[in-house]
């Protein structure tokens, strides 16, 4: 598992919990702080961005970024843990322009606050849905 | 000023629910604007609700031009989360469906880009193999699309050596026209002045949007995930990964051909790997466990995602699909000011024909409007147009 070692080598002292499950697969928990610099960490480490996982687990809003290590045929997580009443996080959409769509779709169906992007347009739901309860919430 | 804005409201209303906007002048695309509202179906919520042997027909549904790689990646992640290992007549059952998926998605795609560039030998040929495939789909699996033959643990059918013998003898002929096909798209002048040079998509495009499948691999990027991450049989075969460096409608078109070469020596591979392979088709479903997982094929339009969530029980806490089109919807806005309005469709259906967020283009060009229809489900026969009509009727949003 060669990325888990060199993320881990270069994102020294941040990383709260890192598991490598089976051959193909690393999760790895981040602070909420220090996840533009992960991102830009794995961009830099030639790694594509696939997609983020949002999940409301009630207690707590989780949300998962999968990047795919296409030289090993590995999927690298970032787990990012929020909590469950105003959810916020930075936008990685400046240095990742693929993030855009499901930012956007996270924002409206789960409530994740991308807070430092400005209002964004309705993409998924219709605009009279906005401010009402998240389709993807369990409660 | 009150009608106005009524009537701006009944557009508001009546207008087409998934389209892309374009603002346009003398042919060139000035404004453009992708806009999917009101698309969404909320599928990942229903697998909330579904037994996990379900999950596997609403996986079918999230793409009928997709539906084995769909359900396959939906099985995988499944089986991730279990622990379930595969017998080996399933894998290579599996190999065979998704190959066949891809034959059926490359000749749909060239049939479209013939019709559309009017090159009608093009046309002829790859769509007469098409409706011959969907038959053979129907014979070999039950139905022409949402077969049902995943299964989590395995597969639902097994291919009988008569059917097998069918088979090779179809691989043969596809062959012959994959062979035409390519000697037209290289050859033919006046094809080439609508797909040669248009829409190309740079590799920093493709890095910054995270696309894979042809389109990259036409741009110079070597993904291939049944390489890079083997699945099914795909660890036992040996096939080549066909790449080229123009990015242009015209490398898409012949990667896709390429790939079809592939995929039908990998089939007929499997073909001859089933007769000495006698294991069942499926191993027993046990209860899912508390985990999580993730399962990814390789569609014939780029890498199909499924994350599952467990916390135990017969059906997943959170289910998570990304499909291809996800991440080559929002490039496509970056191509099609490159090269004129009138090469918009055919970047778009170039890039992956399996739209599931939009169905119409509009754009706006002076005083009249032309509204570009792409289909947005793949069945042979649908009509392509080009309808003129009036500004107030083509809906532009800014």
């Amino acid at each position: 598992m060669d990325i888990l070692e060199v993320f881990k080598k270069k994102f020294h002292g941040k990383i709260i919990a890192a598991e490598a499950v089976g051959l193909r697969r690393v999760y790895i928990r981040i602070k909420p702080e220090s996840l533009a610099e992960a991102v830009g960490l794995l961009i830099k480490m030639n790694t594509r961005f696939i997609t983020i996982s949002g999940i409301d687990e009630k207690e707590y809003i989780e949300a998962i970024y999968h990047f795919s290590d296409d030289k090993n045929g590995c999927i690298l997580s970032l787990r990012v843990i929020l909590p469950g009443k105003h959810p916020e996080l930075s936008s990685v959409r400046s240095i990742l322009p693929a993030a855009v769509w499901i930012e956007s779709e996270i924002s409206e169906l789960i409530g994740i606050n991308f807070g430092d992007i400005p209002a964004l347009s309705a993409l998924f739901l219709s605009k009279d849905y906005r401010g009402r309860k998240q389709p993807l919430r369990k409660n | 000023m009150k009608n106005a804005e009524n009537r701006n409201k009944n557009l508001e209303v009546n207008k087409p629910n998934n389209k892309i906007d374009l603002g346009a002048g003398s042919g060139s695309a000035l404004r453009i604007k992708l806009n999917p509202s009101h698309n969404h179906r909320g599928i990942e919520k229903l697998y909330e609700k579904m037994h996990l042997n379900q999950g596997v027909f609403l996986s079918e549904r999230v793409s009928a031009h997709l539906s084995v790689s769909s359900s396959l990646a939906y099985a995988l992640a499944a089986e991730e989360v279990i622990g379930l290992s595969i017998p080996q007549r399933a894998e290579y059952i599996r190999t065979i469906a998704s190959e066949l998926e891809r034959i059926r998605a490359h000749l749909y795609c060239i049939m479209l880009i013939g019709r559309l560039s009017r090159a009608e030998r093009l046309r002829s040929v790859s769509g007469k193999k098409l409706i011959e495939i969907l038959a053979l789909f129907e014979r070999l699996f039950g139905n022409r699309y949402h077969s049902a033959l995943i299964r989590i643990g395995g597969v639902s059918r097994d291919i009988a050596t008569a059917e097998g013998e069918m088979l090779k003898d179809f691989l043969g002929e596809i062959l012959q026209a994959s062979d035409r096909m390519r000697m037209i798209v290289e050859t033919d002048p006046l094809l080439a002045l609508s797909i040669k040079k248009k829409g190309s998509l740079t590799p920093e495009i493709i890095r910054n949007y995270g696309i894979s499948g042809p389109a990259a691999r036409a741009s110079g990027i070597d993904i291939d995930i049944r390489r890079d991450e083997p699945y099914s049989a795909y660890p036992y075969l040996d096939f080549a990964v066909p790449r080229r460096e123009e990015g242009d409608i015209f490398a898409r078109m012949l990667i896709r051909i390429e790939e079809i070469f592939e995929s039908v020596s990998m089939i007929s591979d499997s073909l001859s790997a089933l007769k000495r392979i006698n294991t069942p088709l499926f191993a027993e479903l046990d209860r899912m466990p508390e985990g999580e997982g993730i399962g990814r094929s390789e569609s014939p339009e780029g890498e199909f995602f499924h994350y599952i969530r467990s916390w135990g029980g017969n059906v997943p806490f959170r289910h998570k699909i990304r499909p291809p089109s996800y991440m080559i919807a929002p490039a496509a806005e970056k191509v099609f000011g490159q090269s004129g309005i009138d090469n918009n469709q055919l970047i778009l259906i170039s890039l992956d024909p399996s739209y599931l967020y939009f169905s119409g283009l509009a754009a706006e060009s002076g005083t009249s409007g032309y509204n570009l229809q792409i289909p947005n489900n793949p069945v042979p026969g649908f009509s392509a147009s080009l309808k003129e009509s009036g500004s107030s009727s083509a809906p532009v949003r800014n």
